[in-house]
């Protein structure tokens, strides 16, 4: 027999959900989106909190996603590294919760959980079996409110962060190849330039006094947003959320300020002296923010160019010359321009300019001719099924909508993704090709081995 | 989830236009012949290296163009042959897997560019300091052992392999009675089977016995072996030693027992290096699930000057873990991580097609996954006590360190478990 049991409105969730409700804890309806048969939600508290909702009964699991406006391009020169080692301190006490409660608690409910800071954001995720929503809905606004920010605890993580800085850069030389092409194509100014766990001076420097002050001015529902896909009810992730966030005040948020790309006049190029078997280098160029009309293109043209065995650099460098081991591209998708980078690592005893001619002449011929209609086919297949797949598992889906909000201002970006690639032409390729590869501004560190033997 | 046959696993999923395929055959790198380590590993390599008239870079631009994946490997427990493709494209793919298993070209000129490659990716793990301290820790933990050999080969090994020996291996070796298949996601189960009668379904039989897998011998003592490279300012520290394999009916208290001791955040060993002493941005233990022999592996990288307080704090909580075991509280906490956190490990029907996948590999029961949490309810305290007391030795661990030599040789002599120190350079595996 069919069900006769009416579906109802976001409208009408509200209504109830409203009724008595402070100004600081209404609920406002912003959009439903519709993606294939799933209906996705964008609410918004009273008091800022953001707030998108994919139910997703399919499995008996959820993911939680708090994604909070603020990464390393917030920071200050001198305190560089506060966004990342204030995630850590976030899993410490709070006036609610001892010290490594909120770990153990989790635990037991069976979740997996962690966080990540990058340039624009700071994220904390948690995936669940179904039926914990008020656990996790109450821990993360405990810790928005109440963290205990106390000497000892800023101290016990600063060493963690010192060593997980030791081992993703000092002691990895793909880590100080990177760090060093920031520096150069940004300046130590822009914050760019400067790393997201932070200079190791400046990780050392950071005060209790700094870290209370980047608590009270970013950690609050205006800055933040609540992703929840899986097995979850509207109507009860709305709730829970109301009661557990609702009475926290309204407070400004942080000015925004807007990032210029470097526009070098003349080619920036460095060598380092590293650990290494082989010649390495990383080349970039000034891309686009992920507003940009041309960020599709831009994605497209780097599958094209190193997108597989049989992308145009990959085959050159690795198949047929064999002059490379690996050669891989990156667009980045920040709210402003970040760099486009190639990655090379050379065969042992093989010079990398060997391989950098032939990359000029393959990023030459690509502005000169662009695609062909079967490169961008290819292109095409390849991008819809790595779309598909990330598509599987909840937590790839409350990523993937929770750095659109943040990034793009709008988690329908990460949605109609998969249309503005389709709609990318040969042309289009083409046309960024010769938009992004101009010379004068490109930046190059090259990586030389210097241990005995090493080639 | 269903099976179509005994040896034929399908879950439907038609909310994606994605098929993700997989088949285990029962070639592993165990069955490289002595002194030729790297064959099989050459031999999975070679197939997507041309076939059925395709060269290889046609071959790839094709499954670019379906928006597909193949990926051929093996492992000390099977070779697998996985991938997935867009569902619109799946009869071109089936063609193109059906040529790359049973129409290879194994062509010379591609056979002499994957050993050079090979060749170059051996030397390049001496960058990564962890894969580094890998190789070093499983070569000596294993020593002459089955299990030390080098999956991709050694210089040495490399250069006695012809391509004449990788066809007669492929001849020999690669098919004979699948251990199982598995299908997910936008196709139907009469399909699966197609998919599969199509493309491993056409290999012949292989001729291979069980590879003899001794047992491996105890670690004599504790000793340590520096790996030195310089300019470290940090080092990557394995601790370990061979245990049960994932079969063993003492399996599941030992690794209810390791989720106590460095499984999860929360656990002893992440609690007093990493959140009491911040002595590591890692810290964790682990119980390699393997079809014949196990390891537990304590796994950090701390900075220099913490290096040897690390390894002696490490090993002092070993020694207590083994000999007082765990309590009541710590292991209904762990319990009821395991139990509660298992549906996300099935969350997806790639997750858990995998899953099942591994349970054929393993040699476990199809219905592991099924009863897990029931194996895991009747753990108690004494049964972890008795795994660890039987199956771990505090006195017979191996000690491998990749760090720069000079700066921990001092140290390390304050410290007395060692049975034997040394320093070995860290190109010369």
């Amino acid at each position: 027999m069919a069900s006769t049991a009416k579906v109802q409105s976001p409208e009408e969730w509200l209504s109830t959900l409203n009724h008595g409700a402070s100004e600081s804890a209404r609920l406002e309806h912003v959009l439903t989106h519709a993606h294939g048969p799933a209906q996705i939600h964008q609410f918004r508290m009273g008091n800022g909190l953001d707030i998108v909702l994919w139910p997703d009964h399919r499995a008996p699991v959820f993911s939680y996603h708090t994604w909070f406006s603020v990464g390393s391009r917030h920071e200050e020169l001198g305190r560089t590294g506060m966004a990342h080692l204030f995630e850590h301190m976030m899993f410490k006490a709070t006036a609610n919760t001892e010290e490594g409660e909120f770990d153990r608690v989790m635990e037991a409910h069976g979740a997996q959980t962690n966080a990540a800071t990058w340039v624009d954001w700071t994220y904390y995720r948690e995936k669940l079996p179904a039926g914990n929503l008020e656990l996790v809905c109450r821990l993360e606004a405990d810790r928005m409110e109440h963290l205990i920010v106390d000497a000892n605890q800023l101290e016990s993580e600063r060493e963690v962060v010192i060593n997980e800085r030791l081992l993703r850069v000092d002691n990895d030389p793909e880590g100080q190849l990177y760090e060093r092409l920031y520096a150069e194509a940004y300046g130590t100014e822009h914050p760019y330039g400067w790393p997201t766990i932070g200079w190791m001076a400046d990780i050392r420097a950071i005060s209790l006094e700094d870290c209370v002050a980047f608590y009270d001015r970013y950690y609050a529902p205006s800055s933040a947003t609540v992703v929840i896909v899986g097995d979850v009810t509207p109507e009860d992730a709305l709730g829970l959320l109301q009661r557990y966030y609702g009475h926290l005040p309204a407070r400004e948020r942080a000015a925004d300020r807007v990032l210029e790309p470097p526009l070098h006049e003349r080619e920036v190029r460095v060598e380092l002296s590293l650990p290494i078997t082989s010649e390495m280098a990383l080349y970039a160029w000034p891309a686009y923010g992920v507003l940009h009309p041309d960020h599709a293109a831009m994605e497209v043209l780097d599958e094209i160019l190193t997108g597989g065995v049989s992308s145009r650099l990959y085959h050159a460098l690795v198949v047929d010359s064999e002059m490379a081991t690996q050669i891989g591209g990156w667009t980045p998708s920040w709210r402003y321009p970040g760099l486009y980078e190639l990655a090379v690592t050379m065969r042992p005893g093989l010079p990398v300019l060997e391989a950098e001619q032939r990359i000029d002449a393959i990023l030459k011929n690509m502005a000169e001719e662009g695609p062909s209609e079967r490169e961008l086919l290819k292109a095409s297949a390849c991008l819809e099924a790595d779309l598909l797949r990330g598509l599987s598992d909840t937590n790839n889906r409350a990523r993937e909508l929770g750095e659109a909000a943040v990034s793009a201002g709008d988690f329908r970006w990460a949605l109609r993704r998969a249309e503005s690639l389709r709609q990318v032409t040969v042309s289009d390729v083409q046309r960024v090709a010769q938009d992004l590869f101009q010379p004068e501004r490109r930046t190059v560190v090259l990586g030389r081995p210097n241990i005995e033997g090493a080639s | 989830m269903s099976w179509i046959d005994e040896k034929t696993l399908w879950i439907a999923d038609h909310t994606r236009p994605l098929v993700t395929v997989a088949s285990v055959l029962p070639l592993s790198l165990l069955h490289d012949p002595l002194g030729k380590e790297g064959l099989t590993y050459l031999t999975c390599q070679m197939l997507t290296r041309g076939a059925g008239g395709l060269t290889r870079a046609q071959l790839h631009e094709e499954l670019d163009v379906l928006g597909a994946q193949l990926h051929v490997s093996a492992s000390r427990n099977g070779m697998t042959v996985s991938g997935d493709v867009l569902s619109r494209n799946l009869d071109a793919y089936q063609e193109l897997v059906g040529k790359v298993l049973t129409r290879p070209h194994f062509d010379r000129e591609e056979f002499e560019k994957l050993k050079r490659q090979t060749l170059a990716e051996l030397e390049q793990v001496r960058d990564h300091d962890d894969a580094l301290g890998s190789r070093f820790f499983v070569r000596e933990l294993f020593n002459d052992h089955p299990y030390g050999r080098p999956s991709m080969g050694t210089e040495a090994s490399l250069a006695q392999i012809e391509l004449e020996d990788v066809r007669a291996w492929y001849e020999r070796a690669v098919g004979g009675a699948t251990v199982v298949h598995a299908g997910c996601g936008d196709l139907s189960a009469a399909r699966m089977q197609e998919f599969v009668s199509e493309t491993v379904g056409r290999l012949g039989p292989a001729q291979l016995s069980r590879p003899e897998i001794p047992e491996p011998s105890l670690v004599d003592g504790r000793p340590v072996t520096l790996v030195d490279k310089p300019g470290r300012s940090q080092t990557q520290v394995f601790i370990g030693q061979p245990t049960i394999p994932a079969t063993h009916p003492e399996y599941i208290p030992l690794m209810v027992g390791n989720t106590v001791f460095g499984g999860t955040f929360t656990a002893r060993l992440s609690h007093e290096i990493r959140e009491k002493r911040g002595w590591s941005y890692g810290v964790s233990s682990s119980v390699a699930a393997d079809r014949q022999i196990g390891t537990m592996t304590m796994r950090f990288y701390p900075a220099n000057e913490q290096t040897v307080p690390a390894i002696r704090l490490a090993d002092a909580m070993y020694q207590s873990f083994v000999s007082a075991g765990v309590t009541l509280v710590e292991t209904e906490a762990a319990k009821r991580y395991l139990t509660q956190s298992h549906p996300l490990s099935i969350e997806t029907p790639e997750r858990e097609l995998h899953q099942r996948l591994s349970l054929r590999l393993l040699g476990r029961d199809d219905d592991w996954l099924d009863g897990f949490s029931e194996r895991i309810a009747a753990v108690t305290p004494e049964a972890i006590g008795n795994a660890l007391r039987r199956h771990l030795d505090p006195d017979r661990m191996l000690t491998t360190v990749v760090c720069t030599a000079a700066d921990l040789e001092e140290a390390i002599e304050t410290w007395d478990r060692p049975t034997a120190t040394r320093v070995v350079a860290y190109d010369s595996l």
